[in-house]
């Protein structure tokens, strides 16, 4: 029995002798030091297609990848990227009763534009039939309408844009045609024009003086629709982008970029096979036409100006992508990008890293780092370790090890206000909290610099509303509630909650008591939860918590089955926040889940969609925001700030403008510290320019 | 013998079906839903949560889904609801090294806790087996994460030497043994640790089957009849003490694939763990079927062996 023997001392000192000798081998190793910036990242990547992506970690990389035709500057003004230049305008189509109404109109406007140029009528108008098209230099509603107060009353046609609804227990999809066969209004026919088309909606644009409701009520039992919404204007209103593009611009792999590759990408997004993120934004685009290679002109069914923003979205390549089906692309492309921008794709190790190498063709000049690696390290100890140890350049520090850091002179620190707030949610539709004096007074009874003391080791700024310091339409002339326990207790007392002899506050013999929803899911929520019932309970208001599990938690925030609740928004970029505070947004699983419900700011979420012009845009922000900051729908608490780390001198920063090259160390800007971090460059490899 | 190989794997093949069928409703049923951008996102219509449903067959009954689903998966066209990557493809991309992680790892457990094991029960009740037990107690109470969270931070932070991921970053290497080597020793850290505990248990274990063995009448019969005490020790002790372990390599089969979330990523190395705890946090469900459906076939196989071994091993147990 000695090979039992010798198996049994044998493997152990194999083992062990293995571990020694590749210990030494490794060890005896030294690292090439190259000219590669190192990332890393907490996740593997999900896709590099930036169309189907929406996480962090794809985003970080594509950024490299892809190019949009616009991009935000160092100030998050759009600029132009792949598109040299762009124009906005605006068709506006009168519709009148008769071809003569359109013919009166069309010689009351010829002598109109003249005295009001500030209507900015282009100089083409056109006449069909019984229409009047007018082409406008600025989108939107404001003008049209006062052309529409010169028209004669009496031939000019409402035009209705309706959503119908099909009774989902009779749903025929042939009784649209019914609809057209019966009607004998014959502008209805006409002018009837369908506009979009999903499973149980659609959306019908007519002009007429004709009722649709009236009918639709009359013929019931033919028709079982329903109306979901209706909008009446004397006109239509159809926004157009025209873009240019750059000429110089190739994919990575030669094919030179044109405009049918946005025209692709734009109909790959509405593709219902790959289901983008992005589509949203282009719901309402009518029509994409493409005259040529370097000419793009879209059109948009009516006025919101958000969309224009949704042109910062990295165009993908129509040669590679076009005829093959969506449900293959994870396989191939999204594994294997090909782009516009900066850096090429090198390569991908499922779950350790992603490898770019730097694109000697780029149109803006070639990157002067060879190549950027991301490592994908998961717990977030090793991350910190990787750094430490110069396997990654940047780390992007926790609140409770920013203090070592700041210590340590061997690194420096960005930190700026990241683009989420953290609040609690008062449920406007329960009696307690429809009163605006009771939610004020809740707000004055919290110390919020101590929680972000306490909570976020300082870092982090108070929240003052709807929007974080770092967007371009913030408002910092917002005071913050000032921590005051006394005229909490004021406020409180003139809604009538006097204390009572158990020390809580009582107003007609109900308590002042209510409970916070918080989730487990969330790492802070719980401290916060705690912290605020300390607080309330000295200004006599009872608090009880409830934690639950993140699934049970949305569900029942999206039931409105709560009291208060403990969360947070992370916004995009964009200023537009209609679907998270308009009345109309308070239903089952709508964002508007706490109910708020005030007209003006209906009304200026409504004007923000149609204003095109930025600085009337922050105007309407500006005061929407203080708004809302007065009614307290929320108790807004904190805005953590974001705090990156990295080895002192490290980096500095060459990019080019449109005169020369700038050259400087790396500082914050609105954009954030490591805006244009394609253009970074490592000490011991200057740029040659 | 064949008449019992046929109705194990019968029961088997039933078995299968059963645990497939519950893993799916567990699965689908559990709260939360499965699409990537999140729930509460204002950007997304409920149109694009329709055309994601569509896509995934998520608007059609669970029993046609559970069906479609099986059949995509033994068709191999079943894609993973995150990145449409098909899950077989994604899964044999972290077997080989999650294979070659718990082959180690086994290796290790096994050899040593044998060795371990086998030290404690010759010398009973001796300070060498009070130390022994000791450190098997000790392997068995200490959590792996604080171990590797020390190892990582003395060795990375202190000493220097790379042990993250498969193999070191950023190194031209000499020749293809040194990178053989060097990815061995990015395997050699994490498999000791997570051996540790299977060491441990693997090392009572046989102590204590050992001791009673060692009490029988045919181990006096052999130390009368004269045969050297290693000869006994190692031939007939040995032998006869030998079923916990193979009631534990019929355990161990699943445990090669699956993976350990925490050491795999304190440690960022691929494995099939991240994979898994990963589908469950994003409600995957292709994956998580995919993957409760091939742990479970290897359960199943791993204890069908472990049955055939017994018989081998001990002749008292006969297989009608």
């Amino acid at each position: 029995m000695n090979y039992v023997r010798s198996l049994l001392y044998g493997i152990p000192l194999f083992l062990v002798l293995l571990f020694v000798v590749s210990l030494l081998n490794t060890a005896s190793l030294t690292v090439k030091k190259e000219n590669e910036m190192s990332l890393g990242i907490n996740a593997e990547p999900v896709t590099l297609n930036p169309i189907q992506q929406s996480d962090a970690s794809s985003a970080l990389v594509t950024g490299f990848l892809f190019n949009g035709l616009l991009k935000e500057n160092e100030n998050l003004e759009l600029v132009g990227s792949l598109a040299s230049e762009w124009s906005l305008s605006q068709i506006t189509t009168f519709y009148f009763l008769n071809s003569l109404g359109a013919e009166r109109a069309k010689v009351i406007l010829e002598k109109e534009k003249i005295a009001h140029p500030e209507w900015g009528i282009d100089t083409s108008l056109t006449k069909h039939a019984t229409q009047l098209k007018l082409t406008l230099h600025e989108p939107g509603y404001r003008h049209s309408e006062s052309i529409s107060q010169s028209l004669p009353k009496e031939s000019l046609l409402p035009v209705q844009t309706v959503r119908l609804q099909r009774d989902p227990k009779n749903s025929n999809p042939s009784i649209f045609e019914l609809l057209l066969t019966t009607i004998s209004e014959p502008y209805f026919k006409e002018h009837l024009q369908r506009t979009r088309r999903s499973d149980d909606c659609e959306e019908w644009v007519f002009a007429s003086s004709f009722s649709l409701q009236n009918f639709l009520e009359k013929n019931a039992s033919h028709f079982p629709l329903k109306i979901t919404h209706q909008e009446t204007h004397l006109f239509t209103a159809e926004p157009v982008i025209n873009f240019t593009l750059r000429h110089d611009v190739c994919w990575h792999d030669g094919v030179p970029f044109t405009s049918a590759d946005v025209a692709f990408t734009c109909h790959a997004i509405m593709d219902d096979r790959v289901a983008s993120p992005l589509r949203s934004y282009f719901e309402l685009v009518s029509k994409i036409e493409t005259p040529d290679p370097w000419h793009l002109t879209v059109h948009y069914r009516h006025p919101f100006s958000p969309a224009l923003n949704s042109w910062t979205i990295p165009i993908i390549p129509a040669h590679l992508l076009e005829n093959k089906d969506p449900s293959l692309w994870g396989s191939s492309f999204n594994r294997h990008p090909v782009g516009t921008g900066p850096f090429c794709f090198e390569a991908w190790k499922s779950n350790e890293y992603v490898q770019l190498k730097k694109n000697n063709h780029y149109f803006l000049g070639a990157p002067w780092l060879e190549s950027i690696a991301f490592r994908i390290l998961p717990d977030p100890l090793t991350l910190r370790l990787a750094f430490e140890t110069h396997q990654i350049d940047f780390w992007d520090a926790a609140p409770w090890a920013i203090k070592g850091c700041s210590e340590d002179r061997r690194f420096e620190i960005f930190a700026t206000p990241g683009n989420s707030y953290t609040y609690v949610g008062w449920n406007s539709r329960r009696p307690l909290f429809a009163d605006i004096r009771v939610r004020q007074a809740l707000a004055h009874a919290v110390n919020i610099p101590e929680m972000i003391q306490y909570l976020l080791y300082g870092n982090g700024v108070p929240s003052t509303g709807i929007f974080t310091p770092r967007m371009w339409c913030y408002n910092d002339s917002i005071k913050p509630f000032s921590y005051n326990p006394k005229k909490a207790a004021a406020l409180l007392d003139q809604a009538g909650w006097k204390i009572g002899h158990d020390g809580i506050r009582s107003r007609a013999g109900k308590r002042l008591s209510f409970t916070l929803l918080t989730s487990n899911g969330s790492s802070i929520g719980p401290d916060i939860a705690l912290l605020l019932q300390d607080k309330f309970r000295k200004n006599g208001i009872e608090m009880k918590i409830e934690t639950y599990e993140w699934t049970v938690y949305l569900k029942k925030l999206q039931e409105h089955d709560f009291d208060a609740v403990v969360a947070a928004w992370t916004l995009p970029d964009d200023c537009d926040q209609y679907d998270l505070w308009n009345s109309n947004q308070y239903f089952a699983g709508g964002y508007n889940y706490t109910g708020y419900n005030n007209p003006h700011v209906d009304q200026l979420l409504q004007e923000i969609r149609n204003e095109y012009r930025r600085p009337e845009v922050i105007c309407l922000a500006k005061e929407l925001q203080q708004t809302i900051y007065q009614d307290q729908p929320y108790l807004f608490l904190f805005v953590p700030k974001h705090t990156s780390v990295l080895w002192k001198g490290s980096y500095r920063l060459c990019y080019p403008t449109d005169h020369g090259f700038v050259d400087r160390p790396l500082e914050p800007c609105k954009a954030g510290w490591n805006y244009n971090m394609e253009w970074f460059y490592r000490k011991d490899y200057p740029p040659i320019k | 013998m064949l008449s019992f190989i046929l109705h194990r794997l019968f029961l088997t093949f039933f078995l299968l079906f059963v645990i497939s069928l519950i893993s799916f409703f567990i699965v689908t049923l559990t709260p939360g839903s499965p699409y990537p951008w999140g729930e509460m996102n204002p950007k997304i219509s409920p149109e694009l949560k329709e055309a994601f449903r569509k896509k995934f067959h998520l608007d059609r009954p669970l029993p046609v889904q559970y069906y479609l689903m099986l059949h995509d998966l033994f068709t191999g066209k079943l894609r993973s609801m995150k990145d449409e990557l098909p899950v077989l493809r994604k899964i044999l991309d972290r077997l080989p090294a999650s294979l070659r992680l718990n082959i180690t790892a086994m290796l290790f457990s096994l050899s040593c806790g044998t060795l371990l094991g086998i030290y404690g029960a010759r010398h009973a009740g001796h300070w060498h087996d009070l130390l022994s037990s000791f450190l098997a107690f000790l392997l068995i109470a200490l959590p792996g994460f604080w171990i590797s969270y020390l190892v990582v931070i003395g060795l990375v932070k202190h000493v220097g030497i790379p042990i993250l991921g498969t193999q070191s970053y950023g190194i031209d290497f000499p020749n293809e043994f040194s990178r053989w080597l060097d990815q061995t020793w990015h395997l050699m850290l994490p498999a000791l640790i997570l051996s540790l505990g299977a060491l441990a248990i693997q090392s009572r274990y046989l102590r204590a089957s050992m001791i009673e063995t060692l009490r029988e009448h045919y181990i006096l019969t052999a130390h009368a009849k004269g045969l050297s005490s290693s000869a006994i020790f190692y031939k007939h002790a040995l032998r006869n003490s030998l079923r916990p372990l193979i009631t534990g390599i019929g355990m161990l089969l699943p445990s090669l694939i699956s993976g350990t979330v925490i050491i795999e990523s304190i440690f960022a190395y691929p494995g099939m763990g991240q994979l898994g705890y990963q589908a469950v946090l994003e409600r995957d469900y292709p994956m998580l079927v995919a993957l409760n459906f091939i742990v479970a076939a290897l359960v199943l196989i791993g204890n069908f062996i472990s049955d055939l071994l017994y018989a081998v091993v001990d002749p008292r147990v006969r297989l009608e």
